[in-house]
């Protein structure tokens, strides 16, 4: 009963009273988010600096029992910037210095000690990713990840740009290479007819900017020398490939395989 | 540097893996016949011609325009030349023959010509073949057909069939006769003379004999001719149709369709004699065509029973139609080995090749949009198909790989029909 009476009593408070205090606790609010956003505003100067870490979209792939992440998406996660854009900068030490200061001072550029500091962490991260490579190849190896002739269609996904198989640039660029290999590619169905299940894998190591073919070995045989022969001689004729669409090229760089069959 | 670099190949399997069929198509060179000096060019080039046709004919070798080959009159054996000018023009089989002509003291003293031909597989350098081949002087095409059958079977597993001869129709004269021709169209001779329409041609298994429908007595009666005696015999000829005759597999009998006095049925008739052996079908539209199994264990036919003309097996009981392509299927033959039938369907108006399993099964399309094509028969190899087709045109023959990927035209002078191997 007696809240039901103070209720009714503020409610008959005059208008001009209810207008006023209403003015007053909206100025101060006003004041206060002010403040609040002055005092943000010098807090949150790094946040650029956590966010593009952050806009660094990684899906994980099963390509090995450990789990490693191809090259590109590892440089992208340890880097903490675009595997798709040029190398980025050392830690900026200094000017995160001079975001504390009222004037901003000018940041110097990167020192040939920092970029030969940088390059040795970047041969550093290669040697690492070989070795864990290797470790990973001496087990059992998804191939989902990266093999175009799998049921799966998962793909790495760098800045936003995914590499799934189905992406029809991908394809095209698959198609032509098999083109090319196949023109050239001439095994006996004398041997082929008697060994239907015959297959040779030939590693290539392509120059990412020609598409030149540097080096090739089998690295594993079908048995048959004339068959892996024919597989060489298919590479060496070819020579020069096509490169694959941008978003592959970190993979192209972790090697290519072909796998010759028979007709 | 090792380790890295065996590192760096196996990270390789971590990449991108596609996988790379091998080409049917191998680049084949094989440069003109070398001769001691003072041979004649003629039967070498004879034997070259007739090679290189059975070759580019066989579906398997894409063959290499000799005006492009970088080596010039090197030697034959291993060891003679260097595979380096073959690799530049991309060669996978190289075929190199020397020939040496009747008479000759490294040949014999008949009067056979002699070539010693070495196939090699480029890539490895690997001799495939080293065999003297010798034939008669005055028949050096078919020394040339031998080499082809022997380098194929070098390089496929499976010897070639080259050589072989068709029967055919031929009207270049303006009558219909029987001819035997090469499987390259070459060597064309006749088996009929007589003015008259002469259709159907079957071989006897044992190649010996030709039946065949002749209307040279008004009614188109069946008749069968010994090739080594010139003798001809009638062993159908009842008033009304005898037609498309089929040797049995044993060769005893033939199987032909004939009417007596309503539509045509299948029969099967003594191959000596002409005695009726047996009425394989009744009644029910008219049935043509038959054709053996080779087993011998059923019969292949085309009937109007079910309305259109279609393609019915009949193993001991009942007919089952096996073809289901269009409203409109005829002249069925089987495999050599029994296992495909090729027939004539009508699609869009034309005619075309299709090949199916026995049973049915699996068919596809040989030939489309290109005139009419008719009148299939297998190689003795079962890898071609021979048919006739109007695509130049005019009647001609063309041989087909059985999966009609390959086709090539063998006859260049019009009127080809009915072509059926030996």
């Amino acid at each position: 009963m007696s809240n039901a009476q103070g209720a009714l009593s503020r409610d008959k408070q005059p208008l001009w009273l209810h207008f006023a205090v209403s003015f007053v606790a909206h100025v101060g609010a006003i004041v206060f988010m002010l403040l609040l956003s002055f005092v943000g505003g010098r807090c949150s100067s790094t946040e650029p600096i956590i966010q593009d870490s952050l806009e660094v979209s990684v899906v994980s792939l099963p390509r090995s029992k450990t789990n490693v992440p191809d090259k590109a998406t590892r440089a992208a996660v340890r880097q903490g910037t675009d595997a798709q854009q040029p190398a980025p900068e050392p830690p900026p030490v200094e000017s995160d210095l001079a975001f504390q200061q009222d004037q901003p001072k000018p940041v110097p550029g990167p020192t040939d000690a920092d970029r030969r500091r940088r390059e040795a962490e970047l041969a550093r991260m290669e040697r690492e990713r070989l070795m864990e490579d290797l470790m990973a190849a001496d087990g059992p190896v998804d191939r989902d990840a990266t093999d175009p002739n799998s049921d799966s269609d998962v793909g790495i996904n760098v800045n936003g740009r995914g590499t799934s198989k189905a992406d029809p640039e991908y394809v095209a660029w698959v198609g032509k290479v098999q083109k090319l290999m196949m023109a050239n590619f001439h095994p006996l169905s004398a041997i082929t007819s008697k060994n239907p299940g015959l297959k040779a894998r030939v590693l290539l190591v392509v120059d990412p900017t020609s598409g030149q073919i540097t080096r090739r070995t089998v690295q594993t045989s079908s048995g048959i020398p004339a068959f892996d022969a024919a597989a060489t001689r298919a590479v060496d004729q070819v020579g020069t490939i096509p490169l694959p669409p941008d978003a592959w090229l970190p993979l192209l760089a972790s090697g290519l395989a072909i796998d010759f069959t028979p007709p | 540097m090792l380790s890295l670099l065996i590192s760096v190949m196996t990270a390789a399997a971590q990449g991108i893996v596609i996988e790379v069929p091998g080409s049917a198509d191998v680049p084949l060179a094989a440069p003109k016949p070398q001769l001691p000096a003072g041979s004649p060019q003629r039967e070498a080039d004879m034997v070259w011609n007739a090679m290189w046709t059975d070759l580019d004919q066989s579906g398997f070798f894409r063959m290499q325009d000799p005006a492009g080959y970088l080596e010039k009159g090197k030697g034959v054996e291993p060891g003679d030349f260097d595979f380096q000018p073959w690799t530049t023009i991309k060669a996978s089989v190289l075929v190199k023959t020397r020939l040496y002509p009747a008479g000759h003291a490294s040949c014999g003293a008949d009067d056979k010509i002699c070539a010693d031909v070495y196939a090699y597989y480029v890539p490895t350098g690997e001799e495939l073949l080293s065999t003297r081949f010798r034939g008669k002087a005055d028949d050096a095409r078919h020394l040339g057909h031998g080499i082809a059958n022997a380098v194929l079977e070098a390089a496929t597993g499976t010897p070639g069939t080259f050589g072989s001869r068709l029967a055919a129709v031929g009207s270049q004269n303006g009558n219909k006769e029987i001819y035997l021709l090469d499987m390259d169209g070459m060597g064309v001779t006749p088996v009929t003379r007589n003015g008259a329409i002469n259709l159907s041609p079957a071989w006897s298994p044992d190649g010996g004999s030709i039946a065949w429908t002749s209307y040279k007595k008004a009614n188109p009666d069946l008749y069968v001719k010994d090739l080594r005696t010139g003798r001809t015999r009638v062993i159908s000829n009842v008033r009304g149709v005898n037609t498309s005759p089929t040797f049995s597999p044993d060769g005893r009998k033939v199987a032909l369709a004939r009417s007596e006095g309503g539509d045509a049925d299948i029969y099967e008739v003594d191959a000596r004699t002409g005695e009726l052996v047996k009425q394989i079908t009744r009644g029910g539209g008219i049935d043509v065509s038959p054709v053996y199994l080779p087993d011998g264990s059923g019969m292949l036919f085309a009937s109007e029973r079910g309305g259109g003309s279609q393609i019915y097996l009949q193993r001991g009981g009942e007919a089952k139609r096996v073809s289901f392509v269009g409203d409109f299927n005829i002249d069925p033959v089987v495999s050599p080995d029994g296992s495909k039938v090729a027939w004539v369907g009508r699609a869009a108006g034309g005619f075309d090749i299709f090949v199916s399993d026995v049973d049915g099964t699996n068919a596809i399309r040989i030939t489309q949009d290109t005139g009419d094509n008719e009148d299939p028969t297998w190689s003795p190899d079962g890898r071609y198909l021979v048919f006739s087709s109007t695509r130049t045109g005019r009647s001609e023959l063309w041989l087909s790989t059985a999966d009609g990927r390959h086709q090539r035209q063998i006859t260049r002078t019009g009127g080809w029909t009915q072509p059926t191997f030996r």
